[in-house]
């Protein structure tokens, strides 16, 4: 069933294919919460109010765009609201700082595993991993995530090249320690 | 700029996609939720229709009883019977208040329903003041119900008896030697992670002491456990590994709940991701 049938049905009211949509989106869905949170149960609350959002607002998605890309959005708001709250993010450092440093190439990233990269993402602070998850892997632009958690641009970028240097230094010394 | 963000690509690449094991009460809790809505709305437009159909009645009866009362019948059991109707009118409507209250939680508390027919119940309200006075102390009810209304969290106890009753049945399920669909239920190659355990008691009883994951065919097998503080207390690239629940500065790990992720291709080269809860008991 394409996607535009199943939230067809589902605004008809189908229970069915209520389910059908939770099954399609949730293990991605729930993938991405527990980049953002803290710990699984966390994940898993934002993913319950992620979804109940998802089949609220509905009757508003315009079948244009990418429908996953649609759930994807509401999960990463849901999942920084739950967030927001404690969510501490010291705008101490100045971006050029770390932007200076310099960064060797000479280990194979592509031969680690993803267990291990989510772990890695898992073990950042919190301020690292939600600006690294929205900006590195779902594509915010500086200027949203600084929109989006109140902070300014300019912490968003030193967040994210901080981070970036901390996954980095992490990886080097998995790397040669083996 | 271009070369630079390999960490960025890295990371993209392989996370995005990243799926996590979804533990069925999370459906029933999102369904409860959805159907809650549902049935609020609908049931609020049955009372309404209800509070009109009663209303025009008892309009129709009262207006029989005067015609009738000025052909001559006696006029004071007329006026009782108008009071007795209107008493009865107004049970019936001040019933679409608790519902009123109870499409009124999610606005408050996530803004998301707005399509409650909330907006339409004060017109059938307004004309009877007495319901009025009753829609505000409904309004202590609201409180009352929002409190009521943060059960899901009581799903999260239903989950920890759930893992535990799982595990006898893995445990059958193993020795049985049989596929295991359910744990699995998406398509998969033959190559595949039979089940992910969530209960591990490694405390020396000869059973369920080494938790290990029941796979076929993986290639680039990858398992991460972390902790609570999301420390990693155990990783392994073998497929057939057996963690004994000593973590890796040799400490034993201590009861409570882990979470793993599991990563690895199947014989295509696609990949596979799966991660868990683990509760440890000991």
């Amino acid at each position: 069933m394409d996607d535009a049938t199943l939230i067809k049905e589902c605004l008809s009211g189908s229970v069915r294919a209520q389910k059908t949509l939770f099954d399609k989106f949730a293990p991605k869905m729930l993938g991405v919460c527990i980049r953002y949170c803290k710990s699984k149960q966390q994940a898993e609350d934002a993913l319950q109010e992620g979804f109940i959002k998802v089949f609220l607002k509905l009757k508003d998605f315009k079948l244009e765009g990418s429908f996953e890309g649609w759930i994807r959005r509401i999960m990463v708001n849901t999942a920084l609201d739950t967030l927001r709250k404690e969510m501490k993010i010291s705008s101490d450092l100045d971006a050029e700082e770390v932007l200076s440093k310099k960064e060797s190439n000479d280990f194979i990233l592509s031969r680690l595993a993803a267990a291990e990269l989510m772990a890695l993402v898992q073990t950042m602070p919190d301020g690292y991993r939600v600006v690294f998850n929205m900006f590195a892997i779902e594509g915010f632009s500086h200027q949203e995530i600084a929109q989006n958690l109140g902070i300014t641009e300019s912490t968003s970028k030193s967040q994210y090249l901080r981070a970036r240097a901390y996954l980095r230094e992490r990886l080097e010394k998995d790397n040669s320690g083996k | 700029m271009e070369n630079r963000d390999e960490i960025a690509d890295l990371f993209r690449e392989k996370l995005s996609g990243f799926e996590a094991e979804v533990r069925p009460e999370l459906w029933n809790a999102v369904s409860s939720q959805i159907a809650g809505q549902t049935a609020a709305g609908i049931s609020v437009l049955t009372k309404i229709i209800i509070t009109l159909v009663t209303a025009a009645a008892v309009v129709t009866g009262v207006v029989l009883y005067n015609n009738s009362g000025e052909s001559g019948a006696v006029k004071n059991e007329q006026n009782l019977q108008k009071s007795k109707d209107s008493d009865e009118v107004v049970p019936v409507v001040s019933n679409v208040n608790p519902e009123l209250s109870e499409s009124g939680i999610p606005q408050k508390e996530n803004d998301l329903s707005k399509d409650n027919p909330a907006v339409s119940t004060p017109e059938i309200v307004n004309p009877l003041n007495e319901v009025n006075q009753k829609a505000e102390r409904s309004d202590e009810k609201q409180q009352v119900i929002v409190a009521g209304n943060t059960d899901p969290v009581i799903v999260k106890d239903e989950v920890l008896v759930t893992q535990e009753t799982e595990a006898p049945r893995n445990i059958i399920e193993e020795s049985k030697g049989q596929k295991v669909e359910e744990t699995t239920p998406e398509k998969r190659a033959n190559a595949q992670i039979k089940q992910l355990p969530n209960v591990f008691t490694p405390n020396g009883d000869g059973s369920n002491d080494r938790f290990t994951i029941d796979s076929e065919g993986l290639a680039d097998f990858q398992i991460v456990i972390l902790n609570e503080a999301n420390k990693v207390v155990y990783s392994s690239s073998d497929p057939s590994f057996a963690w004994d629940g000593i973590m890796m500065n040799g400490d034993q790990a201590p009861a409570g709940t882990y979470l793993y992720y599991i990563t690895a291709h199947d014989e295509h080269a696609d990949a596979i991701s799966r991660s868990s809860l683990l509760k440890l008991i000991r």
